[in-house]
């Protein structure tokens, strides 16, 4: 169970739990006909109560959609098995490997900023597969740049990076321009 | 007394040997943060806001399967930028194997590395004068 489904589980508890103890209190005549009924009087007419009570009952609800999520969707981020042999398995994740990819492709003079895009074939794509991942970048680029010169090499470098970090060759990457900017990159002061 | 957790290694007239399960991790962890071209361990969010509340986490980012005399280990790792990953996994594994056999005696049938993140180098605060 992620950590986000946990405190919601918690949330939810002690609110079941501290609504069980106000009934037991009740049940066992603890507390007063009269003094319970003002309480609750006082309760109801207090404007946080209804936003309190909707907010349990949407706890409630998402908690109750996410038990009927299939067993295996675990938290753990997707990943690409890069080895697998005697001594074990290596998996890589993909957010992993899209920072990698950030890093690279922004370290491009000419590109301004990037949005990557992993796709991991699945079932029959990937028996079908050359490659275990492919990689979309949709650029934007600075306007003094050569735009096929700098997408060109966009793709050099990804393909050499995976090379050598993933040791794997190969690895399509398409690229498609997303806008084109003027606005001056901020490079570091080089002398005093 | 008993714990499910631990493991009983050995019985003899002297008394019984248990290894618990967080021993094995903490091991694991070890030998795998001693390896170069690791950044670090990944544990996730609720590693994260124990180790800002100061509470080190030598366990963080591992997960063991141990039996009576086997065990299995799955790392989850952060990997320096501009490592080959493969050659590092290697290391890992074999590091990581030793040091459990070594220390325990359990043999390890598997090593699984799982790259989660990684890690830049930070950019010097104090900038180093190279022209006057």
């Amino acid at each position: 169970m992620g950590i986000i489904n946990r405190f919601l589980m918690f949330v939810i508890s002690l609110v079941l739990a501290g609504a069980a103890i106000v009934v037991l209190v009740l049940s066992l005549g603890l507390l007063g006909e009269a003094s319970w009924l003002a309480m609750a009087r006082d309760l109801l007419a207090r404007q946080e109560t209804p936003v309190v009570a909707a907010v349990v009952a949407v706890l409630c609800l998402v908690m109750v959609l996410r038990s009927f999520l299939a067993a295996g969707t675990g938290s753990r981020p997707p990943e690409i098995v890069l080895r697998t042999s005697a001594d074990g398995e290596v998996s890589v994740a993909v957010a992993a490997i899209r920072s990698l990819v950030l890093e690279t492709v922004r370290a491009i003079r000419g590109i301004s900023d990037a949005e990557v895009s992993i796709a991991v074939p699945h079932g029959k794509q990937a028996k079908e597969a050359t490659a275990p991942l492919s990689v979309s970048l949709r650029l934007v680029v600075n306007d003094s740049a050569n735009v096929p010169q700098v997408s060109e090499l966009a793709v050099k470098k990804l393909q050499e990076k995976f090379a050598q970090v993933l040791s794997v060759d190969d690895i399509p990457v398409q690229v498609a321009i997303g806008g084109i900017t003027n606005a001056p990159v901020k490079r570091e002061r080089r002398v005093v | 007394m008993a714990n499910e957790k631990e493991v009983l290694k050995k019985d003899n007239q002297l008394g019984s040997i248990r290894i618990a399960d967080d021993v094995v991790s903490i091991i694991a962890g070890l030998a795998a943060t001693e390896v170069e071209g690791i950044a670090g361990m990944s544990g996730g969010i609720a590693g994260g806001i124990a180790e800002m509340l100061g509470r080190k986490n030598f366990a963080k980012g591992v997960k063991v399967e141990v039996g009576e005399k086997e065990a299995a280990v799955d790392l989850y790792i952060i990997v320096k930028y501009g490592v080959r990953i493969p050659d590092v996994a290697l290391a890992a594994q074999e590091n990581v194997k030793q040091a459990i056999e070594t220390m325990t005696g359990l043999s390890v049938v598997e090593v699984n590395i799982h790259v989660q993140g990684v890690s830049f180098p930070e950019e010097e605060k104090v900038e180093e004068v190279r022209v006057r």
